[in-house]
């Protein structure tokens, strides 16, 4: 499964920030993998109905979330605040982001 | 003082007070003070809003902070409501203070009664989510976030910055700027005008001794930078490991094409924001006074319309120098020469 987070919009423009965050589970330990899996498939990322689109407004922060696995490839595009399920994924996600941009 | 509005004798929180706690006649003595104002603007009785009860008188701010707990629901439970001692939480105080603050610098200076000038109550959630490493209006209060500690520190230190958040209410309520493309870094400039102006305006700064920049104190000191915007010398705010360098352009002929940051609204306000720069400046003197009220009445301007670029921007607001302080003005002159110096209008105009 591949995931890629693109996190934009908020306070500031910042461009060492707006990378987009690209994860492989399959470059992952076996443990994180499962609970990346376990992460995706509580937010529904698949099921769920295609959320409206957030409306543009000031200072607003918006996550492009796609995931691709065998079962398909789906983006959502969300805004603040998200649900828990949701935000638990993007979390992770951004976690890891930090992790990885760290000098 | 180069205000035009007639000033009363007594100063306004004076007025206020008595306003709130006078006899009757007084109190409609120092409400007309009050409203008293040069720009051919009338006193509106506050509409009645449905579900906030009594209209807020005005003058007088209405304000309530919620906490969110660290989770992201809002508006979170009261923690703090007009009039009430200090919470003892730097959050929920800091928001009080900047949201009181906020009220009362588009009272005095623009006798502006609240973001929609009718008096709306003030709202805002603090603590919103877990290292929430942002701030926002979501169209009816604002909601700030702790910072993740690492790069930004909580949102509410600074006063420029939940001044810039408010005044994107007050920017909804007079216009309807797309917030994309030029629209959306004029919306987004002016928001820095208005929080900076707030900042200069508490500070009681002249424009020769501001610093020129938004969101200084946000950034932790593991942050190789001075701010987040500088209005001044766009582009120079911060160069860091992390954050990457401040990619905002200070001139029109690099302007910055992108589909990020809504086309790139927090980059390209350092166009419109260098220019306010400019023109308050040369004006000298106290910047909300003379550059502000321009820039105030351009945003009022019915003539603003949802896709206004740069251009029609800058003409706009050498109209309304020119309207507010005569056609060939010094004011309107200083403003034509900002634009031009920034690339925004030709040496024609």
């Amino acid at each position: 499964m591949r995931l890629e987070l693109r996190t934009e919009g908020g306070f500031g423009f910042f461009p060492g920030l707006a990378a987009p965050f690209v994860l492989d589970t399959d470059r992952l330990p076996e443990e994180e993998a499962q609970r990346l899996a376990e992460l995706v498939r509580q937010a529904r990322v698949f099921e769920r109905e295609t959320p409206p689109p957030p409306e543009r407004r000031g200072d607003a922060r918006l996550y492009r979330l796609t995931v691709e696995s065998p079962a398909g490839r789906r983006t959502l595009v969300l805004s603040d605040p998200l649900e828990p399920e949701l935000r638990a994924l993007v979390d992770f996600l951004r976690a890891r982001q930090r992790r990885a941009r760290r000098p | 003082m180069t205000s035009h509005r007639p000033r009363s004798f007594l100063p306004p929180h004076l007025l206020r007070s008595i306003a709130e706690n006078g006899t009757p006649e007084q109190r409609s003595r120092a409400l007309r003070a009050l409203s008293v104002d040069g720009t051919l603007r009338f006193t509106r009785a506050a509409p009645q809003r449905a579900g906030v009860g009594l209209p807020t008188p005005e003058g007088q701010e209405r304000r309530s902070i919620h906490t969110a707990h660290n989770t992201e629901s809002l508006p979170g439970t009261l923690a703090r409501s007009e009039g009430q001692a200090a919470a003892g939480d730097d959050a929920v105080d800091e928001a009080y203070d900047g949201l009181g603050a906020t009220y009362d610098f588009y009272w005095e200076v623009f006798t502006r009664h609240s973001i929609d000038d009718e008096g709306l109550p003030l709202r805002a959630t603090v603590h919103f989510g877990q290292g929430y490493d942002n701030a926002f209006w979501n169209g009816e209060q604002m909601v700030f976030g702790d910072g993740d500690g690492e790069l930004f520190r909580r949102f509410t230190v600074c006063l420029d910055v939940i001044g810039h958040e408010l005044t994107h209410g007050v920017t909804a309520d007079e216009t309807k700027l797309q917030y994309w493309m030029q629209a959306g870094a004029l919306d987004e400039s002016i928001s820095d005008v208005f929080g900076s102006l707030l900042k200069q305006w508490g500070l009681r700064q002249t424009a020769a001794q501001a610093d020129w920049l938004i969101g200084a104190g946000l950034f932790t000191g593991r942050v190789k930078g001075r701010a987040v915007r500088s209005m001044q010398a766009p582009g120079t705010a911060y160069d860091d490991p992390v954050l990457g360098q401040d990619p905002q352009p200070a001139h029109f002929g690099h302007y910055v094409h992108t589909m990020e940051d809504n086309g790139g609204v927090h980059i390209n306000s350092g166009i419109p924001n260098r220019a306010f720069y400019l023109a308050a400046a040369a004006l000298g003197g106290h910047a909300w006074e003379r550059a502000g009220r321009i820039w105030y009445e351009t945003l009022r301007d019915p003539h603003l319309r949802a896709s206004t670029g740069f251009r029609s921007f800058a003409k706009l607001t050498a109209a309304n120098a020119s309207r507010l302080y005569g056609p060939n003005s010094d004011e309107e002159r200083i403003v034509r020469d900002a634009w031009q110096q920034v690339g925004v209008l030709g040496v024609r105009g």
